[in-house]
């Protein structure tokens, strides 16, 4: 690995929400919806963030890109603090984010040319670069230069949505926060879309924070890759790896539910016991190990102590008391 | 005309020619133009395809929910002998929840949040009982319930009986649906993305719960679904749908080792594998208009293996005894075996 300066610095990450309750809304609790989450993005780099609902990982999303606040830790960018950029147009513009439902993202009375020039406007772009700037997004996105005038309604779900990335590019950011970019949309769109941002990830020399519950999307698209569970990462290191030798029962027990169309790939599918049951309210996270009411695996001391994030292969790291220490490979 | 599908002794559900269009402010959207499929007992049958193919129209008109106008059904639904299109009202209403019946998609918006769980399921089987005339007493209603809560896996029925949709978690909910459609003993299931809405560990205990279900009940099962993988691990017989045609149709092992309609194939190729080698192709274009739909086979406009004859429908070509494709591509001309 280099050793230049990561894009994106993520360290010791939490984030509370308050539960608040009775007549005068005091505060009687805390969810953690991020508890301790650490991790770099590379330049160039398609880092994955898989994880089931209430996991955390769109709050991460946001706070990355500084819709929301962290209660602790720090996020550095090119190894600045965020929190001192967040406010910054400089900030905003190097990191943007394509958010999950075209549908409810693009604003319905704004003409397509009308939301690609907000963000231009915005930023400081000549108002007579505007129109060609737009135009070159729109090819850049594969879309006919008619589509200036449509309005989302006329757009169907896969055209919406690249519009959503011609708008997160308009501004020439170096990160895009990708959450759940192609949930919403049937397999011969996704598959276009995924084809569009690989290639204008080449083109612009972008990186990706993507997040997604697909597993097998994230298997092909990503180079790195992280599993969050409960707000806490339990396990990261190179996709191949990862999928090839999943360390934590919980990526074991995620990756052998995903349906799969071949006997090929059936067989990889590690031979586990299934988790049982659903994630608990992060409201009320488990003691010890986070996992072990659903974990297959769990004995005695999972009840009790947090395993701690240890090395298990070359930038392999999961959080399992079944790997008491660093095993470096 | 196709026939298909393991005879023994005569499909529960059989569809022929089944024509869907409804009126719109642009003309007449032809949705479905002459679906055939066939539902044997104990079968689990696959209805996959991409949003807008028609899967969920083909569904409700075979539980006769379409509204009608502004749906006009036309073709023949025999279930069990009998021929639902043109059945009387009340003779079709006491069918719907009893001999066939259905697990709806969300578990969020399925359920009503302000009625117990239990009011809800009763109302479901005091509805079948007196449709069917059954006298049944409150008790032996709650004691039918209690004991379908607890096939379905969920711990503490008389809890759950008590409970609102609110205290229960999505898998949980998911489960009381399945219930509520085992309630009055069915023969025929249709489910609707089951387990779709929710995450993949819960999709996958869900799914093998209703193929135990289906399977120790000697349930027929018709699945709609848009997951290709999840076809393949529930079903036995496959029906692919294409802009309101079923563009290929065969046993699920028989497609999954060779699919054969270009649109069957473009499609298995745009499912990202677990084994990685990324091989995107995307289907180029979008689906059609379906108040000006595409001459012969709907798929030509998109096809790569396009030609003249494709302006022609074509009819569905054996490939096997149990493996047909609706492709010029499979047409028996030239010396092929």
């Amino acid at each position: 690995m280099s050793t230049e300066v990561p894009l994106l610095q993520v360290e010791d990450l939490t984030k509370l929400f308050p539960i608040r309750r009775g007549l005068f809304q005091r505060v009687i609790g805390h969810v953690r919806a991020i508890d301790g989450v650490g991790f770099d993005i590379r330049r160039g780099e398609i880092f994955g963030l898989a994880g089931e609902s209430g996991s955390g990982k769109s709050t991460l999303a946001r706070i990355v890109v500084g819709l929301d606040g962290a209660s602790s830790g720090r996020i550095r960018f090119v190894g600045e603090d965020v929190h001192t950029l967040r406010g910054t147009r400089g900030f905003r513009r190097r990191v943007q984010m394509v958010f999950q439902n075209p549908g409810s993202s693009l604003n319905p009375r704004r003409s397509i040319e009308q939301t690609l020039s907000v963000p231009l406007r915005f930023h400081g772009i000549a108002p007579s670069a505007i129109a060609p700037r737009v135009r070159e997004l729109l090819e850049m996105v594969e879309l006919p230069a008619s589509f200036r005038a449509k309005y989302p309604f006329e757009l169907s779900g896969g055209q919406k949505q690249r519009v959503a990335i011609a708008r997160a590019l308009a501004v020439e950011p170096e990160l895009l926060v990708l959450d759940e970019p192609t949930s919403a949309l049937d397999v011969s769109v996704q598959a276009k879309v995924i084809e569009l941002l690989m290639r204008i990830r080449n083109e612009l020399d972008l990186s990706y924070l993507f997040i997604s519950h697909d597993l097998s999307l994230m298997r092909n698209f990503t180079t790195r890759i992280a599993v969050m569970y409960l707000g806490k990462l339990c396990e990261m290191g190179f996709t191949g790896d990862v999928f090839d030798h999943p360390a934590h029962p919980y990526t074991q027990g995620l990756i052998s539910s995903v349906p799969v169309v071949s006997e090929e790939e059936a067989a990889l599918k590690p031979a586990v016991e299934r988790i049982r049951g659903e994630i608990p309210s992060p409201a009320n996270v488990p003691p010890g190990c986070s996992f072990h009411t659903r974990c297959p695996a769990a004995f005695r001391p999972c009840r009790i102590d947090d395993p701690a994030f240890v090395q298990v292969g070359f930038e392999h790291r999961t959080r399992c008391h079944l790997f008491p220490r660093d095993s470096t490979a | 005309m196709t026939v298909s599908g393991p005879n023994k002794g005569g499909p529960v559900l059989r569809v022929d020619d089944l024509r869907v269009a409804f009126s719109t402010f642009d003309g007449v959207a032809d949705v479905l133009s002459g679906v055939d499929l066939e539902v044997h007992p104990g079968q689990r049958v696959g209805l996959v395809g991409e949003s807008g193919c028609g899967k969920s129209v083909t569904m409700r008109a075979i539980m006769g929910i379409l509204a009608s106008p502004p749906a006009r059904v036309r073709g023949r639904i025999t279930f069990a002998g009998e021929e639902l299109l043109t059945m009387g009202r009340a003779q079709r209403q006491a069918l719907k929840g009893t001999a066939m019946s259905m697990v709806f998609q969300d578990p969020m918006t399925a359920l009503n949040p302000v009625f117990r769980i239990g009011e809800q399921l009763t109302d479901v089987v005091r509805w079948a009982d007196r449709r069917r005339g059954l006298r049944r007493t409150a008790s032996e209603r709650r004691a039918r319930i209690l004991e379908v809560l607890g096939q379905v896996r969920l711990p503490d029925p008389e809890r759950i009986f008590d409970a609102y949709p609110v205290q229960l978690s999505g898998g949980m909910r998911q489960r009381v649906l399945i219930a509520m459609a085992l309630l009055n003993r069915p023969r025929f299931l249709i489910a609707d993305e089951p387990g779709t809405a929710l995450d993949v560990t819960t999709q996958d205990e869900i799914l093998r719960l209703l193929n135990e279900l289906v399977r120790d009940e000697g349930l027929a099962l018709l699945m709609i679904t848009h997951n290709l993988g999840v076809v393949r691990e529930m079903t036995d017989y496959v029906y692919v749908m294409y802009a309101g045609n079923v563009v290929e149709h065969g046993t699920t092992d028989a497609i999954f080792a060779a699919p054969a309609h270009p649109y069957t194939r473009a499609l298995f190729a745009c499912v990202p594998k677990l084994s990685g080698g990324r091989a995107y192709a995307g289907i180029e274009g979008t689906l059609p208009d379906y108040t000006r739909p595409p001459e012969g086979c709907r798929f030509h406009p998109r096809c790569p293996h396009a030609e003249a004859r494709c302006f022609e429908r074509p009819p569905s070509f054996d490939l096997g005894e149990q493996h047909h494709s609706a492709c010029w591509l499979h047409a028996p001309t030239e010396a092929k075996s």
